[in-house]
């Protein structure tokens, strides 16, 4: 059984490589096999987190990889309370959107490419999810991002996927050297990489009381953290995400909503022994956290592209997830992560079935009315962004209530921006829903379809998901959840009902529900325009994206650019320059030798004979002197 | 017998005008009769500079063996076009070989003369003993590598030419 | 000078000679000529040997003739079935046009 865990990212790596070695062959029936290996996957994942919940007991297998003379680096599994949730999120969600992808992508040029690359991805997903170390979970990190960088530019005609895949793989890298030294400078402090002699060793460390120790620590979480950062797409290194929206939808539901932006929560989670007794670690990730959730839907609230404002919504959500481990809430954030997952999944799906009934049209401007031509992705629509709003019973409900009680105890005004930043989520999710669904269509032109089975049924499924898989962790089901992914190394946490916070909470998000039917619903009573007009600078600002890019663009790539350009011409003129003319001149002198030996027998006796006289000349000199 | 001075110009004659033959006779089988003279002149200047053994194997090998392949070879060939010797577009090419082989022999003929030569051994020794026992003991090395190397080239030309046959 | 035949004598003759061979060489353009000059040359060399090793009273002089010889042998040998097969391939012996190492 432990050795059949460590078999669960490898059935979609041999998709993978089946599919790409048979592209030509498979064509339409490529999916086959991706959707199998994640369905096998999926059943094999499905005994190992039944038996680690039941039992409570963490399922591991390793192996000796790199033995030398003072130890071993061991590679292996371990499935314990969070990695089994995961684990569960992971394979049902990306096996539907493999489903889906089936409807989705019909008659791309690239088709069976597609599917390899997805199944690569769950291989990377799974293969991080139930790795036992650091390392392994770097290389599928790596994995993740790669297949990140691939997907985001499958579009290869298009040239601003291209430039935003590179946008999204140097920008994730600058998080993952950081990751990577962080995993050095662990491994240098603590002697160990694996995260169960981690749990053991980071403590006794912290009880040495050593300065210099407290601070290698303190600074290799923050270096963890900065992979964090640019893998979740947190402030500063979120740029990345909302561009990464030029790849398929599926590919922005799976990785960039579900699975992949969350690994960074769940790397923090993973490595929580490394942040739990260290506050200046975890404050700067509580704040970090508490800033992009504002942040991203401060811009979200303008945004007219159906899939940025989803993504900018992923962002803030994200943010949230992160503030909830920087305040010591770990459970909180791991449940917050998979409702998010299954509800953010559910809702790019969405949004990939009205774009896909839509002819391809984003702008939400130009949407409306779509409830009556798409009744079933309507539905799921609805769900989701009941879930992802709060609204009580659904599952984003729970979570992030959850989350805002963290933060009512841990830091006020972290609990103020989560509760406005509730607000916020309310009113730009109904803004896009109530745009995009209800009133009348605005572009006539535009002959709205439902999408076929194939799309809808996993929409309906993920519905389902997304309404119900909050009551495990709610106080209807005594946290179950929550219990289930304790670690052994943090205390035990008493979880509590505050019908006060839960009351503000909805009242906040009841607040954006209403304020967005009033702006955007049957009968307008405000006109979103003068509400633009009235808030001016603001506006602008959330309408421009703060200007980060732009700040970037001036800050950052231009004077890089400028000195790549300096160094460009120095190479050029001074190095090439140097180079060539040696070249050059080689060849002006071998130029005029070349008459020397054209070849001509007879020639090449008689400069010898010159040589030999002129031999004997000096040897004459010698003779007479 | 003939005196010394005598017998070294009248080989001096006969070797330069073989020489000249060799070098500009229009006809190949000429200037192959005209290297027997040669050969045959300085067999004569060996036994003047007592090495009658050395002047023997001059006759035996060179004008027996060695001019005798030439001969075959021309026949064999029949090369009996007239090749144009010097001139023509190589006339800076014949200059400069006449003025280069002009000076290397008026270098030679200088430092011989000018640096002039250690005085006369009192016994000069030559004769077939005692070159079979020089070349036996002392120079046995050398007497090997001469015998492999005329194995060699006889292989060699072995190869060569039977190669060609059989392609 | 004409009637005391000393060693140089023999030394200049040599010279003379192997100046005659050297320009065979430098200026025929017929390979065979040319091996037959090369001839020559070894000649005027051996002539050498055996003057300096009469007059120095050494039998390395003739050892070292004997040597050359042998080694003059090797070389007729040799050339002359290259000509034999430059001849048939490529129907000429002048070196002028032999620029080719294909065969």
């Amino acid at each position: 059984m432990n050795i059949l865990a460590a078999l669960i990212p490898v059935f979609p790596l041999l998709g993978f490589a089946f599919i790409i070695l048979n592209g030509k062959r498979l064509g339409e029936r490529a999916p086959i096999v991706a959707v199998g290996a994640s369905l096998i996957s999926a059943v094999i994942a499905l005994f190992a987190y039944t038996r680690v919940l039941a039992t409570h007991t963490p399922l591991s297998w390793s192996f000796e990889w790199i033995a030398w003379g003072e130890g071993a680096i061991r590679m292996g599994v371990h499935i314990d309370g969070v990695g089994a949730v995961m684990l569960f999120m992971v394979t049902v969600v990306g096996t539907l959107i493999e489903i889906y992808a089936i409807g989705y992508m019909k008659g791309d040029y690239y088709y069976s490419r597609f599917f390899a690359y997805m199944s690569l991805f769950m291989a990377g997903m799974l293969g991080m999810v139930v790795a036992d170390n650091m390392l392994l979970l770097f290389v599928s990190w790596e994995i993740m991002g790669l297949c990140s960088y691939f997907l985001i530019g499958f579009y290869t005609a298009k040239p601003s996927a291209n430039a935003a895949g590179i946008k999204a793989f140097l920008t994730t890298r600058l998080g993952d050297v950081g990751l990577m030294m962080g995993i050095f400078l662990l491994w240098w402090t603590a002697g160990t990489i694996n995260f169960e002699e981690l749990g053991l060793v980071v403590p006794q460390l912290q009880m040495l009381g050593m300065d210099h120790l407290t601070l290698a620590l303190t600074i290799a979480a923050v270096l963890i953290f900065v992979g964090t950062i640019g893998k979740s797409a947190q402030f500063p290194l979120h740029v990345w995400l909302p561009d990464a929206m030029e790849g398929p939808t599926p590919v922005s539901a799976l990785i960039h909503a579900a699975t992949m932006v969350a690994a960074g929560v769940f790397l923090v989670a993973r490595t929580f022994m490394v942040f739990v007794n260290f506050p200046d670690a975890l404050e700067l990730v509580a704040v970090v956290g508490g800033f992009t959730a504002l942040f991203a839907a401060l811009i979200a609230l303008t945004q007219t592209d159906i899939k940025r404002v989803l993504a900018y919504s992923t962002l803030s959500q994200l943010g949230y997830m992160v503030m909830a481990l920087g305040l010591g809430a770990y459970a909180a954030g791991i449940f917050h992560l998979i409702t998010h997952a299954f509800f953010k999944a559910l809702l790019f799906m969405g949004a990939g079935a009205v774009i896909h009934g839509y002819h391809h049209v984003q702008d939400i401007r130009r949407m409306g009315g779509l409830r009556h031509s798409m009744p079933r992705t309507h539905i799921s629509f609805l769900v989701a962004t009941l879930a992802i709003a709060g609204c009580p019973l659904f599952s984003g409900f729970w979570s992030k209530d959850e989350i805002l009680l963290a933060a009512f105890h841990g830091n006020r005004i972290l609990w103020g921006v989560g509760t406005f930043t509730a607000f916020l989520t309310a009113f730009y999710m109904f803004r896009l829903y109530l745009l995009t669904f209800t009133g009348r269509q605005r572009d006539t032109a535009i002959r709205p379809h439902e999408s076929p089975r194939v799309m809808t049924t996993p929409l309906l499924i993920l519905a389902v998901f997304a309404f119900g898989i909050g009551f495990p962790g709610s106080p209807l089901m005594h946290f179950w959840v929550q219990g289930a992914i304790h670690p052994s190394y943090l205390p035990h946490t008493e979880h509590a009902v505050n019908l006060g916070i839960m009351g503000i909470s909805t009242a906040a998000a009841l607040l954006g529900f209403v304020l967005a039917v009033l702006m955007y619903g049957p009968s307008p009573k405000i006109l979103p325009e003068r509400v633009a007009a009235g808030f001016g600078k603001l506006y602008q600002l959330s309408l421009h994206k703060f200007y980060i890019d732009e700040i970037y663009q001036s800050v950052i790539i231009a004077p890089t650019v400028g000195l790549a350009r300096l160094l460009f011409g120095f190479d050029q003129g001074a190095i090439d320059g140097s180079v060539n003319g040696t070249g050059r001149g080689v060849r002006l002198i071998s130029g005029a030798a070349r008459w020397l030996t054209a070849g001509n027998l007879q020639w090449y006796a008689i400069t010898f004979l010159a040589g030999a006289v002129g031999l004997a000349l000096i040897a004459l000199r010698a003779l007479a002197g | 017998m003939i005196p010394e001075f005598i017998l070294f110009w009248a080989t001096a004659a006969v070797c330069v005008v073989g020489a000249l033959g060799v070098v500009f006779a229009p006809n190949v089988v000429h200037a192959v009769l005209s290297l027997l003279v040669v050969l045959f002149g300085i067999a004569v200047g060996f036994f003047a500079l007592g090495s009658p053994m050395l002047a023997a194997m001059q006759i035996i090998i060179y004008a027996g063996a060695v001019v005798v392949m030439f001969l075959f070879v021309v026949m064999l060939l029949d090369i009996t076009e007239v090749l144009p010797s010097l001139g023509g577009a190589r006339g800076v090419l014949a200059v400069l070989s006449v003025l280069g082989a002009v000076a290397l022999t008026f270098a030679i003929v200088a430092a011989v003369t000018s640096g002039g030569l250690p005085a006369q051994a009192d016994a000069p020794g030559g004769d077939a003993a005692t070159v079979g026992w020089g070349l036996y003991t002392d120079h046995v090395i050398l007497l090997l590598l001469a015998a492999i190397l005329l194995t060699a080239a006889a292989d060699g030309v072995v190869g060569l030419t039977q190669r060609r046959e059989s392609r | 000078m004409i009637t005391e035949i000393t060693t140089t004598h023999w030394i200049v003759l040599a010279a003379v000679l192997f100046g005659i061979g050297l320009l065979g060489v430098l200026a025929r353009r017929n390979a065979l000529v040319i091996l037959l000059s090369v001839e020559l040359m070894l000649n005027a060399a051996n002539l050498v040997f055996v003057a300096l090793g009469h007059h120095l009273g050494d039998v390395q002089g003739q050892v070292i003739a004997m040597v050359v010889m042998a080694i003059a042998a090797a070389e007729a040998t040799v050339g002359l079935a290259v000509i034999v097969l430059v001849s048939r391939t490529c129907r000429t012996l002048n070196p002028d046009e032999l620029t080719e190492l294909k065969g």
